[in-house]
């Protein structure tokens, strides 16, 4: 258990290295201590370089790996308005969906510490949620600057997704066993879009159960399923197998067999820095026929 | 204090009296000990001789400003909605144990919690779909939806029961099972059509919590709280005889079918109004009185106040518990009190059942 | 009295008003019973049902409390006088603390009767105007518990308290009451003083079986039944 602890520390060091060399320290009030509440909001807090002044993060937040070993204030709709105050916080960063109302408004009544983005949840806003994170840190230059790459990245997915002439059939899963698809108005709609994916749950909102059979008969060519991103270097383990074993698809025969691809939940569906990045991995596997130059290495992609 | 019992029947025994005015005199302790307690601690340590030193006007600066906004502002009304929720539920679990003549019912019988389950889950799911003008009203909207919920449950359940002949308490209680299994498939279809964060409010919300709470909240819960208690404390010997059998208690000049529909009705506002900003509080309302009728006997003019007592200091320690022991997260409160309330039921299931043997 | 679904508790039922009758009425003192404050009509008129389940642990003393419920707004000193002389009278005077679920069958119908005496107690002892219907009040007793219930019934009726008793045992109801009204399948075979209703020959219709009414020693009457079988 400790040796454990003390490796997660030893990862999360290493992690802030490449982001203490790619930004510089300067402006920064190092005393100041902010708490997130959201994934995106955290990686938007370490991707401007104030990791470092992260003293606790909901239970979402699971990038990069140096939040692991911070304080955790709870799921960020359940959030507690002494538990936030005791961390005696100069700023708490929320996302758009964190709660209850109640509490965010108790805590507002306290003090002026809550900033709490309300752009939409959508892979578009991503560059506003950057400059939204980097203003609340007087960080505007800078954040100008990283959404500014974010929207270059943007720009650059969907210029090459344009060149997609068949778009893949395809299923998003949450959960593998007993899972739900994805239909409209999801986060992992919004990603399969600009990912160049044709979402098969196009008839329906939100998340509907389906069996084995349910996915058989869609005849999908892919079906994405979701791990976390800390479950990620897991050695010597197929993803793609387990959860197709877990879909009950892996007895298939080869022609009736969708492809499985896992992707990275918290780095795609969350909305934050990294979503770019993750969509753009995700259309290469798609659409594995066409060529994929390397989009620019960002301190904020591990 | 509300509850002297004036006329003491002769034959209870100064023996028993005194017990009784020990146990309540305990109660009210360890109820102050743990208000106290729980607006003196928290994830925010503060020291308590300062607090003292605030809240007695000694020193205005003993605290920081936001140590006086969270006592003032967050603790000191959740301990007062801690206090209310309690009490309320453990005087519904009372009137419901007289009601059904059954030790082990409990407010969730006459579907009151089953129909605010289903509205808050409604609410919940179908909160992104509503007009973005509700604004600041929109913490509300679970709330109100709760509360008109419990109550519709229990409405309709009164009216199948008068439309199958009278408030007959078997047909209250078949028609309460009725309404809560609908309920329940109906919140299942909710949840599969709900999202991951909906699905995790939902569950939330139904382990209950009583953060978030301030003095519009409590004012809003103290107004059913203090009625149903005013209620039942008024009609206390009515559900003394109520509880040896409805034609026990007509015989003796109870009006037995308006009393049961004002308990019912009394029931679910008060719990309506406990669930609507707490969420579901588990098992208070049905292990309070048994416990109070361990220690003081089944008169109604002791058992009310002293299950109340016992109810006020389980979830305000409860309470203290959810938000210190996984700080600064917070634990649910449907958590600790079913932590606790699970084992007691089936302790007194099982002597119940070696004494009916 | 009539055999086992005859109507005997059906009509104690109308009696106290728990079953309204499609024809006719019920009336207490020259008032219908409709027309009765129901905390008036309880300090007149007290039941006894013929089995009482009670769910929750209770003192004796405190059970017999409860029949003084109609009277809260009264005399404070009265309660304790009325459980104290209720009890006393049906011989649990010591029984006060005692939890009534330790009791025995005999004992717990003992003590709800003393909780329906308790109801119509008053402190100056008169009796008038007072109604006690009693369904079977003597079931799960031993033949002296009977004999002191049926003695106390008696004294009641002889205060001025009008009872209304079902009674299984004819010779009970020949030995103590002072008219009878005999039920067979709903329909009234006879009624009047209890000597006349209790004939042989009333007794055959209503029971069909064959009785002899018997004198003792001391003059008393007994129903007897004659078992044919024997007797051809």
């Amino acid at each position: 258990m400790s040796a454990n602890l003390s490796r997660r520390r030893w990862l999360a060091a290493a992690a802030l290295l490449p982001a203490a060399f790619a930004l510089p320290r300067a402006g920064r009030a190092a005393s100041r201590r902010i708490v997130c509440a959201g994934g995106a909001m955290t990686e938007c807090v370490f991707a401007l370089g104030h990791g470092p002044e992260v003293v606790a993060v909901d239970t979402t937040s699971l990038y990069p790996a140096a939040v692991h070993a911070l304080p955790k204030i709870g799921y960020f709709r359940q959030l507690s308005v002494e538990g936030l105050l005791s961390l005696s916080p100069d700023l708490v960063l929320a996302d758009r969906d964190a709660g209850p109302a109640s509490v965010l408004q108790q805590l507002g009544g306290a003090t002026n510490i809550l900033r709490q983005f309300d752009g939409p949840l959508s892979p578009a806003s991503v560059p506003d949620k950057m400059r939204f994170v980097a203003a609340a840190l007087g960080e505007a230059g800078k954040g100008e600057e990283v959404a500014g790459d974010i929207a270059a990245d943007m720009r650059t997915l969907a210029d090459a997704v344009a060149r997609v002439e068949v778009k893949p059939r395809t299923i998003f899963m949450l959960g593998t066993i007993r899972g739900r698809m994805a239909g409209r108005h999801t986060a992992a709609d919004m990603v399969m879009a600009i990912a160049g994916a044709e979402n098969l749950g196009d008839d329906f909102d939100g998340y509907r159960p389906l069996s084995a059979e349910g996915i058989v008969s869609l005849k999908p060519d892919v079906v994405l399923t979701m791990f976390q991103s800390n479950e990620m270097p897991v050695a010597g383990v197929d993803l793609a197998a387990r959860a197709a074993e877990d879909l009950g698809l892996a007895e298939l025969p080869d022609a009736a067999r969708p492809r499985v691809i896992p992707i990275d939940g918290a780095a795609l569906l969350a909305m934050g820095p990294r979503t770019a990045h993750a969509a753009y991995a995700l259309a290469a596997q798609l659409h594995p026929d066409l060529d994929w130059p390397s989009l620019p290495a960002r301190p904020w992609v591990a | 204090m509300t509850f002297i019992d004036i006329d003491a029947p002769a034959h209870s025994g100064a023996a028993r009296d005194r017990r009784r005015w020990r146990v309540t005199a305990i109660l009210l302790v360890l109820a102050f000990v743990a208000a106290l307690a729980a607006v003196a601690t928290g994830p925010l340590a503060m020291s308590l001789r300062g607090v003292i030193a605030w809240a007695a006007g000694l020193d205005g600066s003993a605290l920081s400003e936001i140590e006086q906004h969270l006592i003032g502002h967050v603790r000191l009304p959740r301990v007062i909605v801690a206090i209310l929720a309690g009490a309320g539920l453990a005087i519904s679990g009372c009137l419901m144990q007289s009601l059904f003549r059954n030790p082990l019912a409990d407010p969730g019988l006459i579907g009151v919690s089953s129909g605010s389950a289903l509205a808050a889950a409604l609410a919940i799911v179908l909160m992104p779909a509503l007009p973005v003008w509700l604004g600041g009203f929109a913490a509300f909207v679970l709330p109100v939806a709760a509360f008109v919920g419990g109550l519709v449950a229990t409405l309709l359940i009164l009216r199948i029961a008068h439309f199958s002949g009278g408030t007959a308490t078997v047909v209250l209680l078949l028609a309460g099972i009725g309404i809560s299994v609908i309920a329940e498939v109906a919140i299942g279809f909710l949840i599969f059509i709900s999202n991951e964060q909906q699905l995790r409010d939902i569950t939330f919300w139904r382990m209950g919590s009583l953060a978030g709470n301030g003095w519009l909240q409590s004012g809003i819960i103290a107004v059913p709280v203090i009625a149903i208690f005013a209620f039942a404390w008024s009609i206390a010997p009515a559900l003394n005889a109520l509880s040896l059998g409805e034609d026990v208690a007509r015989h003796l000049g109870v009006p037995v079918q308006r009393l049961q529909r004002l308990i019912v009705i009394a029931v679910a506002a008060a719990v309506g109004t406990v669930v609507a900003f707490c969420g579901l509080i588990g098992f208070l309302g049905l292990v309070a009185p048994h416990l109070a009728r361990l220690v003081i006997g089944h008169d109604h003019r002791w058992l009310l106040p002293v299950s109340a007592l016992i109810s006020v200091v389980i979830i305000t320690f409860g309470d203290l518990v959810t938000r210190i022991a996984v700080a600064p997260a917070e634990l649910p409160i449907g958590l600790v009190t079913g932590a606790l309330g699970g084992p007691i039921f089936l302790y007194l299931l099982v002597r119940q059942m070696r004494g009916a043997a | 009295m009539g055999p086992n679904g005859s109507g005997k508790s059906t009509l104690l039922n109308v009696l106290s008003g728990d079953l309204w009758p499609h024809s006719g009425s019920v009336e207490i003192a020259g008032r219908p019973l409709a027309a009765w404050d129901a905390s008036d009509l309880a300090m007149r008129r007290a039941v006894l049902p013929q089995n009482s389940h009670v769910a929750f642990p209770i003192t004796v003393g405190d059970l017999v409390a409860i029949g003084r419920l109609p009277y809260r707004h009264g005399r404070p000193g009265s309660e304790r006088a009325a459980v104290a002389w209720a009890l006393e009278a049906v011989g649990l005077g010591s029984f006060s603390h005692r939890s009534y679920h330790r009791l025995s069958g005999g004992e717990r119908q003992r003590v709800q009767f003393a909780r329906v005496l308790a109801q119509i107690w008053s402190p100056d002892g008169a009796g008038n105007d007072r109604v006690l219907l009693l369904d079977e009040p003597t079931n799960n007793l031993d033949p002296a518990q009977r004999l002191g219930i049926m003695r106390l019934v008696r004294q009641l009726a002889d205060q001025g308290i009008a009872v209304v008793v079902v009674l299984h045992d004819l010779s009970e109801a020949l030995r103590f009451a002072d008219s009878g009204l005999l039920l067979h399948c709903g329909k009234v075979v006879a009624q009047g003083v209890i000597t006349d209703v209790l004939s042989p020959a009333h007794i055959a219709s209503a029971f069909e079986v064959e009785v002899g009414i018997l004198t003792d020693q001391q003059g008393l009457r007994h129903v007897a039944v004659v078992d044919q079988r024997r007797a051809g």
